[in-house]
């Protein structure tokens, strides 16, 4: 069992070096009728509780040396290394170093400091499950495995950030995964080249490199359900230690607009919503640009009765329309920021106070119509219908370039941006995948779990 | 290759022309437009209704801007009438075109034309003749009404009032009845009743470029009964000295060319109803048995009617039913069918059947 330690590799004195001004390296021995040990470890990382009930108090109740070595052999965590960049990176994560005679043992003593399952947050759903995935991978990858029960799950770690040495596990079920996504990751990950990997969106942009895409194209999401549901579609999910969060990918458009709500309701009700969310993205991205047209270019489009209503709407408005309509987006915008940023218990006053104050005021002093007001708060809410943060900001920002191309060529330029759109999505590629397709499974039926 | 290609399609995109920008409370809309003879020969006095929006939608208060002018021909009349505004005058949202009686007695093609060229005024704008001068009819305001020109629009479209004497005919299916062969074009007649109601029940027959005929209101029903599909009307039936009235829930009407080779040519119609009774004049029950009779003889009477109608429409040697191009299409002898037709039509013969069922007596007793 036991192996032989190369002095010329590790050695206590070499590792003392390496971890001169650490105020909280410890470094003890301990002295029996038999022999001696020597400990080493980091004190904040390192567990004494774990420490003292594991490691010195079966030392003094042992008999001789070699049954106490035996003994913390039997430890799963224990480990006997050799190299010294190993070893310092042991020590590091929370492992005492023991000097038995002239062998050295690592064991695990790992503290970790860990926030307990809270409930989601920002992907919340009225029914189903509320677990959020944790800071700690280890958790994670326990709920994970809760509810997904099946050999086919393979897990990969490795380990990403020069400085920051975060744990990245790779999940995914090899019975239905594509091998080509797999390579392609797996590729990226090796050339990852990083100090600190501290968020589930660096991560995300480093493996997408393009720089000026708009659309997200993993998710991030940080509901265990979502990712079991997924890797059963045959995707891939990376879990980061410290993050909270998981990526899926690759993720077509579609995903974006699925909730986990779909599958608890029925499925008309479930399909019913999802169209929902689809009208509710159509009508965040075009409302202001198609009111810009109409009000600007061609009211002949509208019946006459809502020409007049708006025409009589914006007698007081001294602006041009899309002047009026990026004065009350971006004042929407703000106020999204601002109730986000403030504290909670502040935050209601920023609803009040833009809400309502700033839209009847300014449809009072005559300088937003009343038509333009609806128009905002429907573009508003409607934006909110979107159950993922990451393509909810990337509509909020798209909607702009409509709205500009409907300022300057009128009704063209509508069409013009929308076909363009078309074709964009339609170019765009998810690790291989059409981006743009409907389902991201082919034969719906086959697979279980695939169920939209 | 295809990024370029895609550039290039998106360039040529952008190269097409829109509209001008121009803010929707920088234009007027005009919302009718009226025709009028001028004083001098040969002009036009033209007047627009145009619709001022009000601010304050809560209270509801309709304001309208009567504009008139005259001058020898219609753009400049709408041109001089440009500076006695503030704003652009916009015709997209105009909905009708009135012409006075006089106007339409004498040539409407002239009109016609005008409005079917210029490019800003749309093809489904509802043609129609006002009585007696069309500036009458545009000043009509009813008072329901509550957007301007609002009763207009209603009323022809037939999205308010679905009245059976109501036939709306639009610019594009005039321009067509007037130049296509072997059909001729009817108009709507509203009649202004003083300042604040108007009467729609009467239809104008023209020849390609005046009113030859007009029909009586009664007339009018049945040619829009023969006309259109489900019509809903109330239409007589006398049986056994009662009068009864029956509303048309179905209706439908049908007509053939028969053209034998010995013997008259012949149209044969054939009209089909499904009724409810609605009025009696006799308290008595009405039993199954009897609602057979009174079908009976309320298809007698519409025959009659109907018969009534096609003669009449005959002997003025006008089509507005489109017989001589239904003829026409289902002949090829294509450069002498119309020909043949015309000799035809004098001598045609009219055969009517009318269906009636009447499947209700409208009481549970």
């Amino acid at each position: 069992m036991s192996v032989q330690q190369d002095k010329h590799n590790v050695s206590l004195e070499w590792i003392k070096d390496q971890l001169n001004g650490f105020a909280d390296l410890i470094d003890r021995t301990l002295v029996a009728p038999f022999g001696q040990i020597d400990l080493l470890y980091i004190k904040s990382v390192a567990d004494g509780q774990i420490l003292s009930r594991n490691v010195i108090t079966p030392f003094y109740e042992m008999e001789n040396i070699n049954a106490y070595h035996n003994y913390i052999l039997t430890y799963p965590g224990t480990e006997e290394e050799t190299t010294r960049e190993k070893a310092i990176e042991l020590l590091l994560s929370g492992y005492i170093l023991l000097g038995l005679n002239d062998t050295f043992c690592f064991f695990d003593a790992m503290n970790r400091e860990i926030s307990g399952v809270n409930e989601t947050s920002a992907e919340s759903i009225s029914q189903g499950p509320s677990d959020a995935l944790t800071e700690d991978i280890a958790i994670n990858l326990n709920m994970i495995r809760r509810r997904y029960q099946s050999t086919n799950l393979k897990m990969e770690t490795m380990v990403i950030g020069d400085v920051s040495k975060t744990k990245v596990a790779i999940l995914y079920d090899i019975s239905r995964v594509d091998p080509n996504v797999l390579a392609e990751l797996r590729e990226k990950m090796n050339t990852l080249k990083v100090d600190i990997l501290q968020a589930m969106g660096e991560l995300e942009k480093f493996l997408s490199s393009d720089s000026l895409r708009i659309l997200p194209k993993s998710i991030v999401t940080e509901r265990p359900d979502r990712v079991v549901f997924n890797l059963s579609e045959g995707k891939v999910a990376i879990m980061l230690d410290t993050t909270g969060y998981a990526i899926v990918l690759p993720s077509i458009f579609n995903d974006f607009f699925t909730s986990m709500d779909d599958k608890i309701q029925l499925p008309i009700v479930g399909r019913f919503l999802k169209l929902l969310r689809i009208i509710g993205v159509c009508m965040t991205l075009w409302l202001p640009a198609i009111y810009v047209t109409l009000t600007a270019y061609n009211p002949e489009i509208i019946r006459v009765q809502v020409a007049l209503l708006i025409s009589g709407s914006r007698a007081t408005v001294p602006y041009p329309s899309f002047v009026e309509v990026l004065l009350m987006l971006m004042m929407m915008e703000f106020l999204t920021e601002a109730s986000l940023r403030l504290p909670k218990a502040i935050g209601p006053t920023a609803t009040t106070v833009g809400g309502l104050i700033l839209g009847q005021a300014a449809t009072a002093a005559g300088l937003v119509g009343n038509i333009m007001i609806i128009l905002v708060s429907a573009v508003a809410i409607s934006n909110f219908l979107i159950p993922l943060n990451m393509m909810s900001l990337s509509i909020r920002v798209l909607k702009y370039i409509f709205l500009f191309a409907a300022a300057f060529l009128g009704l063209v330029g509508v069409v013009v941006c929308v076909v363009g759109f078309a074709m964009y999505l339609c170019n765009q590629r998810s690790f291989g995948q059409p981006y743009f397709r409907l389902f991201f499974l082919d034969n719906l039926g086959k697979k279980k779990g695939g169920e939209h | 290759m295809r990024r370029v290609l895609g550039g290039i399609g998106i360039t040529l995109l952008l190269l097409l022309s829109g509209c001008d920008f121009k803010e929707i409370d920088l234009r007027i809309f005009v919302l009718a437009i009226g025709v009028d003879q001028g004083a001098e020969e040969g002009g036009f006095k033209i007047s627009l209704k145009l619709a001022i929006p009000q601010g304050d939608v809560t209270k509801i208060d309709e304001k309208v801007q009567i504009l008139t002018e005259e001058s020898p021909n219609i753009s400049e009349a709408l041109r001089r009438m440009k500076s006695r505004v503030e704003k652009e005058l916009d015709y997209s949202h105009c909905k009708s075109i009135v012409l006075g009686e006089a106007v339409a007695r004498k040539d409407i093609l002239h009109v016609m034309d005008w409005a079917v060229r210029r490019r800003d005024m749309q093809l489904i704008l509802n043609f129609a003749i006002g009585r007696p001068e069309a500036l009458q009819v545009l000043q009509v305001r009813p008072e329901s009404e509550r957007i301007p020109s609002n009763s207009l629009i209603l009323a022809m479209s037939g999205q308010g009032t679905e009245s059976p004497f109501i036939s709306s005919v639009y610019s594009f299916q005039l321009m067509r009845n007037i130049y296509e062969k072997g059909i001729d074009p009817i108009l709507p007649i509203i009649e202004a009743k003083g300042e604040k109601e108007f009467l729609i029940n009467k239809i104008a027959l023209l020849n390609n470029e005046k009113i030859k005929m007009v029909l009586t209101p009664n007339e009018t029903r049945i040619y829009n009964l023969l006309s259109r599909p489900n019509l809903r009307t109330n239409l007589p039936a006398h049986s056994e000295g009662v009068m009864y009235q029956y509303y048309t829930e179905r209706s439908s009407s049908h007509y053939k060319i028969l053209t034998p080779e010995h013997g008259k040519a012949t149209i044969r119609y054939h009209i089909k109803i499904k009724g409810i009774l609605e009025e009696s004049s006799s308290p008595d029950l009405v039993t199954h048995s009897m609602l057979e009779k009174i079908a009976v003889a309320g298809g007698k009477e519409l025959e009659a009617d109907v018969l009534a109608l096609l003669t009449k429409i005959q002997a003025s040697g006008l089509d507005p039913f489109g017989w001589g191009l239904h003829y026409g299409a289902r002949h090829f002898n294509n450069d002498t069918e119309m020909e043949v037709w015309e000799g035809l039509y004098a001598g045609l013969d009219f055969q009517v059947k009318a269906e009636v069922n009447i499947k209700y007596s409208g009481l549970i007793q």
